[in-house]
């Protein structure tokens, strides 16, 4: 016997009419109750600061909500350039932050805001106790792609203790390169495979030692001297199509205010 | 409520031109995105020294490479378990049957996620793995764990479907003419259910070479090593002005799908069509 389709075909119905009413009655299409929205895209290795910074400046103006996306600068600034909708871009380099511009989204002018050192995490699990273990075969690193500003920092970090003669060795990045067995798309994955003890160490900013390191399960291993000078420098500004580019410009000069600072520094990021 | 199936059964009237309306639409929704990628791909200059070039090639080889491994382990594991759960009335069959599709609802990334906690260095048996010497996390063989995973769930399902609409009685009356039950299987059960199969495996293999989210979590993302094509075509977009190598990427494992897909699809038509 031939089944009925509608018999299939009306619940289903049923469920798309109560989406929909249930849609329009929260009003999922944004705009919550009139406010203005403003999208901000932020580095990875910004996440908690800027969560905090954004409820922070949400607190002191209630019309605006602020919708944060993070993730690598370079995704970030991909999306934008494939027609992401978006009012602030803050970068961890200087790189990506050009690309934008390049591309012609940028509105204003780049400022700096915010600085970090970078770290060298280790899991618990690993028994590398030093640097110079980075470089020996079996040692299992993580690090962001070269693409990803974490990426591009570290192997500048690993350059420069190859070069500054700190008694590693003039091989000493090529040694760690070959230990790599993950390139991540950002920081922040790189960070949670070294606390979940998959990998034995990654490079990441200071900022996110200080962040993972309270889990309890990754140290820090101290740099050798002279290789604290490579330092992430983060850039904002605000974009060309911002939808609504004065709260784009408040938002950005808040970042800068005392207390987005404050924020920042309570995160483990300097100023530039 | 009966006359109401007649308007529905065949492609006749209302349900045709609403079988072709809807077709349209969906042939245009699903093309155009990909005709788009092509297109797109086909206009850039260098179009072949990206596809032939060595990233793209290890990526591509790697993918086939795991994919093909994947799938071995697939039918090999799964087939036998697709028909007892095809046959096996035992409730604990039944339960198991209801848990075969759980890896489908699971985002990738989440099974990737799983999948080290499991058989990470820090996992539920990877820390016995670990001690044993045996490391997988970040290894060739954790992108065939991700695959099988997310990928195994297909062929089971339809290599059930089609076992279970093969009529007992077929097989029984085998065995009653003295066939052996491995012999009935092979020339009565597989060739009835082998539409169902190899639908199963091209779905199965589809979805093992687009994996992409549990790799990238369980596997990592190395060339060479674990970066396989869905990666090597994110990792390329990302970098710089890359979006062109990318689009490069992406046609080359659509052109290759395409082809390996065709390729399933007469070679199991001309192999099967033959019997019974």
């Amino acid at each position: 016997m031939p089944i009925p389709v509608l018999t299939f075909a009306r619940p289903v119905i049923l469920l798309l009419l109560i989406s929909l009413v249930l849609c329009f009655h929260s009003g999922c299409s944004g705009g919550e109750n009139g406010k203005t929205t403003i999208t901000v895209f932020a580095a990875a290795s910004l996440t908690d600061a800027f969560r905090e910074i954004a409820s922070k400046f949400e607190s002191e103006n209630p019309d605006v909500a602020v919708k944060l996306n993070f993730a690598g600068s370079q995704r970030l600034r991909f999306q934008l350039q494939s027609g992401a909708a978006a009012d602030v871009f803050a970068s961890a380099d200087e790189r990506q932050m050009q690309l934008a511009q390049e591309a012609g989204l940028i509105g204003d002018r780049v400022q700096y805001f915010a600085a970090a050192s970078m770290s060298v995490i280790v899991s618990e699990r690993s028994e590398i106790r030093e640097m110079s273990e980075l470089g020996k075969p079996g040692a299992r690193v993580v690090m962001a792609h070269e693409s990803v500003p974490a990426g591009a920092y570290a192997r500048q970090l690993l350059d420069r203790i190859s070069t500054e003669g700190t008694g590693l060795g003039e091989d000493y990045a090529e040694r760690v390169l070959a230990n790599v067995v993950s390139e991540e798309t950002s920081v922040k994955v790189v960070e949670q495979k070294v606390v979940l003890g998959e990998a034995d160490a990654g490079i990441v900013y200071l900022p996110g030692w200080l962040s993972a390191g309270s889990s309890g399960s990754v140290r820090n291993l101290p740099l050798p001297p002279g290789a604290d000078a490579v330092r992430a420098l983060f850039p904002i500004a605000t974009l060309k199509d911002a939808d609504s580019p004065q709260w784009a410009v408040r938002f950005v000069r808040f970042v800068f205010s005392g207390d987005g600072r404050r924020i920042l520094h309570s995160y483990g990021f300097d100023a530039p | 409520m009966v006359s109401m199936p007649r308007r529905w059964r065949g492609p006749d009237g209302t349900g045709s031109v609403l079988g072709s309306a809807t077709g349209a639409i969906y042939v245009a929704f699903i093309g155009l995105p990909i005709v788009a990628l092509l297109v797109r791909a086909a206009q850039q200059e260098d179009l072949w020294s990206a596809v032939t070039g060595d990233l793209a090639l290890t990526a591509l080889r790697l993918s086939v490479f795991t994919s093909v491994v994947s799938i071995a382990v697939v039918v090999i594991g799964g087939t036998p378990f697709a028909y007892l759960l095809a046959r096996s009335g035992h409730w604990l069959a039944r339960v198991v049957d209801g848990l075969v599709e759980l890896p489908i609802v699971l985002p990738p990334v989440v099974a990737g996620v799983a999948m080290l906690m499991a058989f990470g260095r820090g996992g539920l048996i990877g820390g016995w793995l670990d001690s044993a010497g045996v490391d997988i996390s970040f290894t060739t063989v954790a992108v065939v764990f991700a695959q099988v995973f997310v990928a195994a769930p297909f062929y089971v399902r339809s290599a059930k479907l089609g076992f279970q609409s093969v009529a007992r009685d077929y097989e029984d009356v085998s065995q009653t003419l003295g066939v052996s039950p491995i012999s009935t299987f092979w020339r009565i059960t597989l060739p009835l259910a082998a539409p169902s199969i190899i639908t199963g495996l091209g779905l199965s293999w589809a979805r093992a070479i687009s994996e992409f989210g549990a790799t990238i979590m369980f596997a990592g993302n190395l060339t060479g090593e674990t970066q396989t094509m869905p990666l090597a075509i994110m990792t390329a977009m990302e970098s710089g002005g890359g979006l062109d190598s990318a689009l490069a990427f992406s046609a080359l494992l659509l052109v290759v799908s395409i082809l390996a897909l065709s390729a399933l699809t007469l070679g199991s038509r001309r192999r099967w069509s033959g019997r019974l």
